[in-house]
C-alpha cells in the first residue's frame, strides 16, 4: 500500500514538475540595438532605393542576401513588427522574414522546451523538400529558405551549402530604432 | 508474500498507465456526419511515430478550418493506404477518406522539430478533400491577414495574431492570391493538388503553422500542433459557423 503511494506521488510530483504555465497574450519583443552594427547605417546607403523604401518602418534590423540585392524579381511586404522578401531566382525562390511580435510566453515550466529550443536553433532544416533555418539575432526572430522548382535533386534545396552560404553573408538593409 | 503482492499492484499500475498512453482512442462521433477523431498526438499506425500525447491546447484559437467545404480528412498520406510507408493500396483508397481523423504532427521524418518527443517530425498535419480529386477542393485563409510569399509550391500567410500559416501543395495555376495581397477569412487561397514543383505528391494540403514563443527570456519560432486547432475549426464548419 505504501508502495503504491510512493507511486501515485511521484507521478504526481512529475506532472507538477512538467506543467507549463503559458500567457497566451503575446506581445512585441525588445529589439537588442546595441548589438547592431553602428556603421551599418553607413553601409546602406549603397542599398538600392527601392528595397530601402520598403522597408522603412520596419522597427527591427532587417537583414537580405548580399548576393541578391539588385535583382529584378523581388517582392517586398511588410509592416513596422515585421518583413518577408521574396527573391525569386531561376528556378527557386527564397525567402527572408524577420517578426518581432511573439504569440505566447511560457511563463514557468518550460525548461525542456527551452533546451529543445536551443538544440535547434540556427539549424539548418529540409522539411517539405525546403530548406531553411530559424535564428535569432538582437533579440527577435528571422527565418531563412529556399525553395526550389525541383526539391529533389537541385542542390540548392538537397544541400545546406546554398543556404548556409547567404546566413552567413546577410547584410543589413535598415530598420528604423 | 506482501512483497510478492506490492509488486504485482506494482507493475498492474504501471501497466495501466502505459496501457492507457499507447492505445487511441476514438472519440464517439461528434456533431453532423459522423465526424469522429482519435486524440492529439496519438499517431496510426502506431509505428509512424511519436505523437505530442496529452497536449490538447488549441495553439491557433478560433481560425477558420483550411479547406473550404466538408468532409475532409486529417490523416498521413505516408503511412497511410499506398503511402510511401503505408499498407499496400491506392493512395486514393475510400478508408483514406473516412473518419476518424488521425494527427499526423510528429510523424517520423528527419527534421529538427523541438515541440516532438522525439525532437524530429513532420511540423504540421495533411488534409485530404472529400474525394481524392485533383484541383476540385478549395484552401481558404484561416484567419484575416496578408500573403507575405509564394513559392512553386507553397503560400505563406500571415494572419493578424502574428502566427504565419502555410499552404503546400496547392495548384499553381488556381492560385486567387498574389503576394502583398490583403485577405479575410475565409477567402479562396487555391485548389487543392498534389503540386511539389516538378515533382508531384499524393493529393492533399500540407498545413502548419508557425508561432513564437519566448520561453525564459529566448524567443524562438517554431511549428506549433495544430490537430486540435483543426478539430475545433472542423466542428464549427460542420455546425454551419465556420
Amino acid at each position: 500500500m505504501r508502495l503504491m503511494i510512493v507511486v501515485v506521488l511521484w507521478s504526481l510530483v512529475s506532472f507538477a514538475e512538467a506543467k507549463e504555465v503559458v500567457n497566451d497574450s503575446g506581445g512585441v519583443l525588445k529589439v537588442d540595438w546595441s548589438s547592431v552594427d553602428n556603421s551599418y547605417i553607413r553601409k546602406t546607403r549603397s542599398r538600392p532605393t527601392v528595397l530601402q523604401q520598403a522597408v522603412k518602418d520596419v522597427t527591427m534590423p532587417v537583414y537580405l542576401p548580399k548576393d541578391y540585392l539588385n535583382e529584378k524579381d523581388i517582392s517586398v511586404v511588410a509592416d513596422e513588427n515585421f518583413y518577408t522578401i521574396s527573391i525569386n531566382l531561376s528556378d527557386v525562390t527564397l525567402i527572408i522574414s524577420g517578426d518581432r511580435t511573439y504569440q505566447r510566453e511560457i511563463v514557468s515550466g518550460g525548461e525542456e522546451l527551452k533546451k529543445s529550443m536551443q538544440r535547434v536553433a540556427s539549424k539548418f532544416i529540409r522539411s517539405e523538400g525546403i530548406m531553411s533555418t530559424d535564428f535569432n539575432r538582437h533579440g527577435v526572430n528571422y527565418t531563412l529558405s529556399v525553395e526550389c522548382v525541383h526539391p529533389n535533386r537541385d542542390k540548392r534545396c538537397t544541400k545546406d551549402t546554398f543556404l548556409r552560404k547567404i546566413y552567413n553573408e546577410l547584410v543589413l538593409m535598415g530598420g528604423k530604432q | 508474500m506482501r512483497v510478492v503482492i506490492r509488486v504485482t499492484l506494482l507493475i498492474a499500475v504501471v501497466l495501466f498507465f502505459v496501457g492507457c498512453e499507447k492505445t487511441p482512442t476514438p472519440n464517439p462521433p461528434s456533431s453532423g456526419m459522423n465526424f469522429s477523431y482519435t486524440k492529439a498526438g496519438y499517431l496510426v499506425p502506431t509505428n509512424s511515430g511519436q505523437g505530442r500525447q496529452n497536449d490538447d491546447y488549441i495553439y491557433a484559437p478560433k481560425i477558420r478550418f483550411p479547406l473550404e467545404s466538408a468532409p475532409a480528412y486529417v490523416n498521413s498520406q505516408v503511412y497511410g493506404i499506398g503511402g510511401y510507408q503505408g499498407s499496400k493500396g491506392s493512395l486514393c483508397d475510400k478508408r483514406n477518406y473516412q473518419y476518424p481523423w488521425h494527427d499526423n504532427y510528429c510523424e517520423k521524418r528527419g527534421w529538427a522539430m523541438p515541440l516532438c518527443p522525439s525532437s524530429t517530425g513532420h511540423q504540421g498535419n495533411d488534409i485530404r478533400g472529400a474525394t481524392c480529386e485533383r484541383g476540385k477542393y478549395y484552401a481558404v485563409a484561416v484567419e484575416k491577414g496578408i500573403i507575405t510569399s509564394i513559392g512553386s509550391y507553397s503560400v505563406y500567410l500571415r494572419g493578424e495574431s502574428g502566427r504565419t500559416y502555410r499552404y503546400l501543395h496547392l495548384a499553381s495555376n488556381s492560385l486567387k492570391v498574389k503576394i502583398g495581397q490583403r485577405v479575410e477569412r475565409s477567402q479562396r487561397i487555391g485548389l487543392v493538388s498534389d503540386n511539389m514543383g516538378s515533382t508531384s505528391t499524393s493529393i492533399h494540403l500540407h498545413f502548419d503553422v508557425k508561432e513564437t514563443l519566448l520561453v525564459g527570456g529566448q524567443a524562438q519560432t517554431l511549428f506549433v500542433p495544430i490537430y486540435t486547432s483543426l478539430v475545433d475549426s472542423y466542428t464549427r464548419l460542420l455546425r454551419g459557423k465556420p
